[in-house]
């Protein structure tokens, strides 16, 4: 058993085998070995490291995704399965939240998930909105706002 | 919510993960959110971020051009700034892969009419297809994009015979170039046909050995490579454009000038008694090395050797087996050539040291079920190599070959400096491909430094059946198989982008496995006495054809000669309507091996196609199959591209149109209104005055004259009221015209 510690201070219990899903705390395991000191994980609040160990439980089986099947290269953004479609309906904030986490654990298929899932927010979209979706100000200057038409004219019939 | 909104908390590599699931166009609207993601989405580490991420590695080779425009990149040139970035290579590939994975191609399969497609030469530029038939000893003249072949009358300069067609003379190897294709004949001779940009065909024959040896290999100068690497051209184009080199059965080699046609030099193998099967040029034309039939490469330095000299270095190929060589290719930048023996294995050696590195020893286990039946060498890929430091001290590789050359060939001098601009050396990987005859495929990297290459990867039985042609360039892999499978492969994810197949053979079309189980066709007679007693020509183009196809097919075809030999009659070539108008001649039973194929289905029974040559650009792949050539090409972007800038260049037509028109009103504003006012006037009469008079005249369908008349009269009406119009009938008013004018004049 593993105990992580989120950045408010709350412990929580998980399974090895949960845990080391993440690259950062596999290192960290190695490098210390076993204890039963909480790892710190002082970017993650307990709000989005339950989250993210939901979503470590439920692929503590999954092979791990070492290029096995080489035909899904490259990256297709429309095989999210419904179980992993589900678990990202979350708010916004919470997905971003879900994101900074697994990069910063450094659980590739987490960070996989939430990347496929927020591109596929992005996609068929314009700047505008994009804009409003995210709620970004547009921060460009007339100028600036010509040149990127000239420099993507390119794109416009692909 | 505030503008510290989720997203931007995001560090700029997630960021970079994200935008890399787009496609260009939602790329496109995403730079357009904001400054940070502008900056993501121009920034091209986090380009080169994403392709990795991708395509899991860095491409082998660049298919945007690498080297870096002569103008400094600036932000208003997007047409500069793209050519080198990363950004440009992922939206490329990415989009050349969708459209090969979807089916924005389009796809044709013709029959060229051709005895049998050897080999084939494509002009990206212009769009035609030479399909060249050793057979027939002509070349026919396609567009595999329509699939329209050029007419094959006798006259029409669309189609090329190796010689005069009432010779007895039969074509035994042929080579083709972009622009060339070197033919050699029978009786020693070689022929060259020249192709200009627009395909029009010109062939001469240049040189005349007539010794009697079949000629089993031509290698022509590297000129033409260099028109595919535009950055060679100064090297390779003056020095090395005049020498062609062939082998013949009875183990010379000749060097001669395709410009004169002079004979330059005649080189002695190693024995009469062992053809030199194939040859090849190796550091542009300082070192041409040849292969034996016994297995041995010879080299030759001509900076050093004079008249008929010995090969300068003698090698064997490694390994105990006998085999022929199916494979030679000459470095045009160093002095490395690639060896490829069926049983062997691959080898890459050097002119002056031998074996240098050895492909998949293991891949080649010591045992007759596996051989290795198709060979690619990218050479055309832009090269990592230093500029070859012992540049010759003077004049050059023609140097003593061609004296009127001599003067030009400093040229070979140039370094190669042009390829150290490319920003970046680590996608400068030439891919050596090698297929077997189990249907694997199998990559390395040709420039490997170790003694014993690992192969960057593999396809292990792609194919049911043995890889019979396989070509590679920077954004795909096409292979196909004996029995018509045609793969386009992604080289950077072993991903199969596009299975085509070619019909042909008659197992095809039942999707049958075809099998090559010689013994089942085989008559008694055959098998019992052997095809030994075969006309003994077919013996002596033995190796070339071993060379060109495999064992199998090379038995088949012993079987078939000998078949045909008996069932070869004059219904059959009387049937071959779809062959050239040369025909194969009859007894001549390797040439008529082919023509058969498609013309009696009794003896063709169990024999699978042969594809013969492949050929790919990025979007584009040509087969030859038999008698019948297969392309795929993919509906190009350019396309849209082009007639976007069509329209704006119209557009600006018009804009400039307009422009002139506001310049002239510009103008009008310095006439004084006066001037304006009886301008506007003389115009607005003369309208009028064209409209009233003129016009009815013209509608009346009165002569000039006539008209002139007509419309003095209509003047004279109006002006005298008493008059009017109405009183007259047509007629009248016509005849009271000319009565007018007779009066006047």
């Amino acid at each position: 058993m593993v105990v992580l510690q989120s950045s408010d201070g709350k412990n929580f219990t998980v399974e090895r085998g949960v845990a080391i899903q993440s690259v950062l705390i596999k290192n960290l395991l190695e490098d210390i070995g076993e204890s039963d000191e909480p790892i710190p994980l002082p970017n993650v609040s307990s709000k989005v490291l339950e989250k993210v160990i939901e979503y470590c439980e439920y692929h503590v089986d999954d092979p791990s995704p070492i290029l096995d099947d080489l035909d899904e290269i490259p990256k297709r953004s429309d095989d999210i399965t419904p179980q992993d479609e589900n678990y990202m309906k979350v708010d916004q904030e919470l997905l971003f939240e879900i994101l900074l986490a697994a990069n910063y654990m450094d659980i590739k298929p987490l960070l996989e998930l939430g990347c496929k899932t927020v591109a596929n927010m992005i996609r068929n979209k314009t700047a505008q909105e994009i804009r409003t979706m995210f709620n970004i100000v547009d921060d460009f200057s007339p100028e600036e706002r010509e040149q990127i038409k000239k420099e993507n004219e390119w794109a416009e019939d692909h | 919510m505030s503008a510290e909104s989720g997203v931007m908390r995001l560090p700029v590599e997630v960021l970079c993960l994200v935008l890399a699931h787009l496609d260009a166009k939602s790329l496109q609207q995403a730079g357009g959110v904001c400054r940070s993601w502008w900056r993501i989405v121009s920034d091209d580490r986090s380009w080169r971020l994403a392709f990795q991420h991708t395509f899991t590695r860095l491409p082998y080779s660049r298919i945007t051009p690498t080297r870096m425009p002569s103008r400094p990149p600036s932000w208003t040139d997007s047409k500069t700034y793209r050519g080198t970035s990363w950004r440009q290579e992922f939206i490329d590939r990415l989009s050349l892969r969708r459209s090969w994975i979807s089916t924005q191609h389009k796809r044709l399969e013709f029959n060229v009419r051709a005895s049998s497609v050897d080999k084939l030469v494509v002009c990206e530029k212009h769009g035609w297809a030479l399909a060249v038939s050793r057979a027939g000893g002509a070349g026919v003249k396609c567009l595999p994009r329509t699939g329209k072949v050029f007419a094959r009358d006798a006259e029409s300069k669309d189609i090329v015979f190796a010689c005069e067609r009432d010779e007895e003379r039969r074509v035994s190897a042929v080579t083709t170039r972009i622009d060339r294709v070197f033919w050699g004949l029978d009786d020693g001779s070689t022929t060259v046909t020249h192709l200009t940009a627009h395909g029009a065909l010109k062939s001469r024959v240049v040189a005349r050995h007539g010794l009697g040896a079949p000629v089993l290999d031509v290698a022509g100068p590297m000129d033409a490579l260099a028109q595919r690497v535009p950055e060679w051209a100064a090297v390779y184009s003056v020095a090395a454009d005049d020498v062609a080199a062939s082998v013949t059965a009875d183990g010379r080699l000749y060097l001669w000038s395709t410009s004169t046609g002079d004979l330059v030099r005649v080189l002695q193998g190693t024995r009469p008694d062992v053809p030199l099967v194939k040859v090849t040029w190796a550091e542009g034309a300082r070192y041409v090395v040849a292969a034996t039939l016994d297995g041995r490469i010879l080299v030759w330095d001509l900076e050093q050797v004079s008249g008929p000299a010995p090969a300068t270095y003698v090698y064997s190929i490694p390994g105990d087996r006998q085999s022929p060589v199916v494979m030679l290719a000459g470095d045009p930048f160093s002095d490395s050539f690639i060896v490829a023996t069926e049983a062997n294995g691959v080898y890459r050696m050097t002119a002056a040291g031998g074996v240098a590195t050895t492909f998949a020893p293991d891949l080649l286990p010591r045992s007759e079920a596996v051989l290795v039946t198709a060979v690619r060498w990218q050479i055309d890929a832009r090269t990592r190599r230093a500029p070859p430091s012992a540049t010759p001290p003077s004049g050059g590789p023609s140097r003593g070959l061609s004296e009127k050359r001599e003067p030009k060939a400093h040229v070979l001098r140039l370094d190669f400096t042009v390829t150290k601009q490319s920003p970046d050396s680590e996608s400068n990987t030439r891919l050596l491909l090698i297929g077997d005859s189990q249907g694997s495929l199998w990559a390395f990297d040709s420039d490997c430094s170790q003694p014993t290459a690992r192969p960057l990867m593999s396809w292990p039985r792609l194919h049911r059946c043995a890889v019979s042609a396989v070509t590679v360039n920077a954004a795909i892999v096409v292979t196909a198989a004996r029995d018509g499978q045609v793969f386009v492969l992604d080289p950077l994810t072993f991903q199969n982008l596009c299975p085509m197949r070619c019909r042909g053979g008659r197992n095809e079309r039942r999707g049958r496995r075809p099998r090559v189980n010689p013994d089942e066709e085989a008559p008694a007679d055959v098998v019992q006495n052997g095809p030994r007693q075969l006309d003994p020509w077919f013996w002596s183009v033995h190796p070339a054809i071993v060379n060109e196809h495999t064992r199998n097919d090379v038995y088949l075809a012993q079987l078939l000669a000998a078949r045909t030999s008996t069932h070869w009659d004059r219904q059959v070539e009387g049937r071959s309507g779809d062959a050239l108008d040369r025909g194969p001649p009859a007894g001549d039973e390797v040439s008529g091996f082919f023509a058969l194929q498609q013309i009696d289905p009794r003896v063709m029974r169990g024999f699978p196609t042969l594809v013969s040559d492949v050929h790919a650009g990025y979007g584009w792949a040509v087969v030859a199959n038999g008698t019948r050539i297969q392309s795929c090409f993919l509906e190009s972007p350019s396309r849209t591209h082009h007639e976007r800038h069509r329209k704006k260049a119209v557009f600006q037509n018009h804009r400039g149109l307009e422009r002139e028109v506001e310049e002239d009103l510009a103008s009008m504003r310095l006439e004084t209104q006066g001037e304006r006012r009886r301008r506007i006037e003389s115009h607005a009469n003369r309208a009028h005055v064209e409209r009233t008079f003129i016009e009815p005249g013209e509608r009346l369908g009165l002569d000039p004259d006539e008209q002139l008349a007509y419309a003095l009269w209509l003047s004279s009406q109006q002006e005298s009221p008493a008059s009017s119009s109405g009183e007259m009938t047509e007629d009248e008013q016509l005849q009271y015209a000319l009565l007018l004018s007779q009066t006047q004049t």
